[in-house]
């Protein structure tokens, strides 16, 4: 128990003199579980601003004992090695189209073993880059996995592997940045299929590989497998990526389809068992009534991508009394990313309700070390944030999906401005469809303030980005009109949206 | 006749010594056994202390750092790209200087706390060694001239401690 001088503290919480008081008691000011992009974000803006600060990062290998550095999801087994394959894929394409241009280019094959090394060698370097960073600003960091013993004390043990290598500390607060894992499905034989954490350090080329899922990582991983030419199949158990415009959604899946990726609809695995020659036969069947229609099917490689979970069993959280979801065992904050518990905090993709994204949980730990220890109010704006599926169709968007619009402000109050487009130079190659392309601009009648903004096309994501600056500073369709494109370009479509789905349900476009 | 030449790489410096012998002795054998044949033992440039060695663990570490011999140590990474293409132009140098200085490459992910404490933040690093001591650092991948001259100058140095140290012994 804390012994003051007779004043009541906490009326002084402010006040330097108790802060004192408090952080002389503990061995940091700021410790943070979790090194990944919230974590790291949040330990080096605190450790800025003079505190001291110390983040435990742990990996738990995988089932089939894939493990990694510092840095998180997004830098091991996430955005990063997952925007490089699809970069790969893309290019592959890409030199489709240059025949037509003049290049004699042959029949391409890709090499999936000097791809991840290098997928592999960049990340181990942007590993070193984390560790040296945390070290110049004097972020003590711990390999090893931090356990809540109380509400202020922490053990992290097993360090730099070394199994009974622990250590004690105190802090006055915690971040808990622990991030999420993929679930595995509950069936016989799940353990021999794997998950994205084992694609991005996969030695050996997946070969013949089934997908299960729906979700973006799903169809992200399916698409460029797909695209670097291996024989994929995606078994979806109902709609393509939940929570997102639906009608996008379905578009960047027809794209798929339409490009040799095999998608199974509306089933679901069964069991999934090894066979003599070391290959993996999964049992499925039709999601509605699963044994009514039992198909067998034998791949190299199944990959399973139907969902993530927190990170957060064994942290020790329950016992101080931080409840955390019964579905995805996720943590409750207030929009100052408070727990129960006034000094713990959670930020980052183990948090309830908010987008799992690297940009999210970075800015919503820059901003909570602020308010903890820079005397900043700012809080996390989790509005209006801009996102893109990195499918071979990338399809960005900000703001409300179109169901959430009509949700939210009422059919009749939208006016939904749309058109299909082409790039310019899908047309060297004839096999580009006319009808892929596509953006939406959806705005309240009343103001013609743009709410929500989709769009699916090559780029997507670097042209959804201004946009989202744009929505920020209150876009309405009027300065969209009043901005001149530049010509020729995808983004250009924007600026040049002249009939609402209302005047024209679909919407088609060739030439300038 | 027929000339033998005896070569051996190894990055274990006992065990190099161990095979050379073993070798020296199978050839003299062999020649034994052949009518008019000579032995000659020609000493390759390789042979020695010249290529460089991969750190294993602290004992050898302590032991290289604190030698008479000055030590380079190149602090490392199988990501560098940088780190590969300094280690055979490094070699190099070091072999025109044969048997003067040691060679160590030091992985920085496996030895982290070595790198910690060398304060090394971007690779290559490279840090001259002698008798525990620094002498000298160069970061990165640098000029020729840069390289001849971090060796020249652990030679020079370890020259001149050696003179003020003979000139201590006979006054």
């Amino acid at each position: 128990k804390k012994q003051t001088l007779g004043c009541n503290t906490s009326k002084h919480k402010d006040s330097s003199l108790v802060t004192k008081m408090e952080t002389n008691e503990y061995t940091y000011d700021l410790f943070v579980i979790g090194g990944g992009s919230g974590g790291l974000a949040c330990a080096k803006e605190a450790a800025e601003l003079g505190k001291k600060v110390g983040l435990a990062d742990y990996v738990k290998p995988t089932i089939h004992g894939t493990k990694w550095s510092l840095g998180g999801t997004c830098v091991n087994v996430g955005c990063i090695p997952k925007k490089l394959m699809h970069f790969s894929a893309v290019c592959g394409e890409i030199t489709k189209d240059q025949k037509e241009c003049g290049w004699n280019i042959p029949e391409l094959e890709h090499n999936w073993e000097t791809m991840v090394k290098n997928v592999n060698r960049h990340i181990r370097v942007l590993n070193w880059g984390y560790k040296v960073q945390l070290r110049s600003k004097q972020v003590k960091y711990y390999n090893g996995k931090a356990t809540m013993i109380d509400a202020h004390t922490l053990e992290i043990s097993n360090i730099n592997g070394v199994e009974g290598k622990n250590e004690t500390v105190t802090a006055a607060k915690i971040v808990v940045a622990v991030g999420g894992r993929p679930t595995y499905p509950d069936i016989p034989g799940a353990e021999l299929g794997i998950t994205s954490d084992d694609l991005f350090w996969k030695q050996n080329a997946p070969g013949k590989t089934l997908v299960v899922g729906a979700s973006y990582v799903a169809l992200e991983c399916a698409g460029f497998l797909q695209a670097l030419g291996y024989d994929t199949t995606l078994m979806v158990r109902s709609i393509f990526l939940r929570g997102f415009d639906q009608d996008m959604a379905n578009r960047v899946g027809t794209y798929m389809e339409n490009h040799k990726l095999k998608i199974i609809k509306q089933h679901i695995p069964l069991k999934v068992e090894k066979t003599m020659d070391e290959k993996l036969k999964v049992t499925f069947g039709p999601t509605s009534d699963p044994n009514s229609e039992v198909k067998e099917e034998t791949f190299d490689t199944v990959l399973f991508a139907i969902g993530r979970y927190a990170v957060t069993k064994d942290v020790g959280l329950e016992k101080i009394g931080i409840k955390l979801s019964e579905t995805n065992y996720k943590i409750q904050v207030n929009d100052e990313e408070q727990t129960v518990v006034p000094h713990i905090y959670a930020i980052g993709d183990c948090i309830q309700g908010k987008l799992e994204l690297t940009p999210v949980a970075i800015k919503a730990g820059r901003l909570l070390s602020r308010r903890l220890f820079g005397g900043k109010t700012e809080k996390m704006n989790y509005e209006n944030i801009p996102t893109t599926v990195f499918t071979p169709l990338e399809y960005g968007s900000c703001g409300l999906s179109e169901e959430k619009c009509e949700e939210k402000y009422g059919k009749e109050n939208l006016d939904v401005w749309h058109t299909h487009f082409k790039p310019l130079e899908w047309n060297m190659f004839q096999e580009h469809e006319d009808d892929a392309c596509y953006v939406k601009v959806i705005c309240t009648k009343a103001d013609q303030k743009v709410v929500g903004f989709h769009i699916t096309g090559p780029n997507a994501a670097d042209i959804t980005q201004g946009i989202a600056i744009a929505m920020n500073c209150g876009l309405t369709k009027e300065k969209l009109d009043a901005t001149v494109g530049i010509h020729p370009t995808i983004a250009e479509e924007v600026c040049g949206l002249n009939e609402t789905k209302a005047m024209n349900p679909l919407a088609k476009k060739t030439g300038c | 006749g027929i000339l033998y030449q005896i070569r051996i790489f190894s990055k274990n410096q006992d065990k190099m010594l161990k095979k050379g012998i073993g070798q020296l002795i199978k050839a003299h054998q062999r020649c034994a056994s052949l009518p008019n044949s000579v032995l000659f033992a020609v000493p390759h440039r390789t042979f020695g202390m010249g290529a460089a060695t991969e750190l294993e663990n602290i004992e050898q570490f302590n032991k290289l750092t604190s030698s008479e011999r000055p030590t380079i140590l190149v602090f490392s990474a199988e990501w560098c790209g940088a780190c590969k293409e300094l280690k055979p132009f490094l070699q190099k140098k070091v072999e025109e200087h044969e048997g003067k200085v040691n060679l160590l490459m030091v992985d920085a992910d496996k030895f982290e706390d070595i790198a910690i404490q060398y304060d090394v933040t971007s690779l290559p690093t490279t840090v001259v060694m002698h008798k525990g001591k620094e002498l000298d650092k160069m970061i990165g991948r640098t000029h020729e001239d840069r390289t001849e001259r971090l060796i020249q100058n652990a030679l020079n140095l370890v020259q001149a401690l050696q003179l003020v140290l003979n000139r201590n012994i006979n006054q």
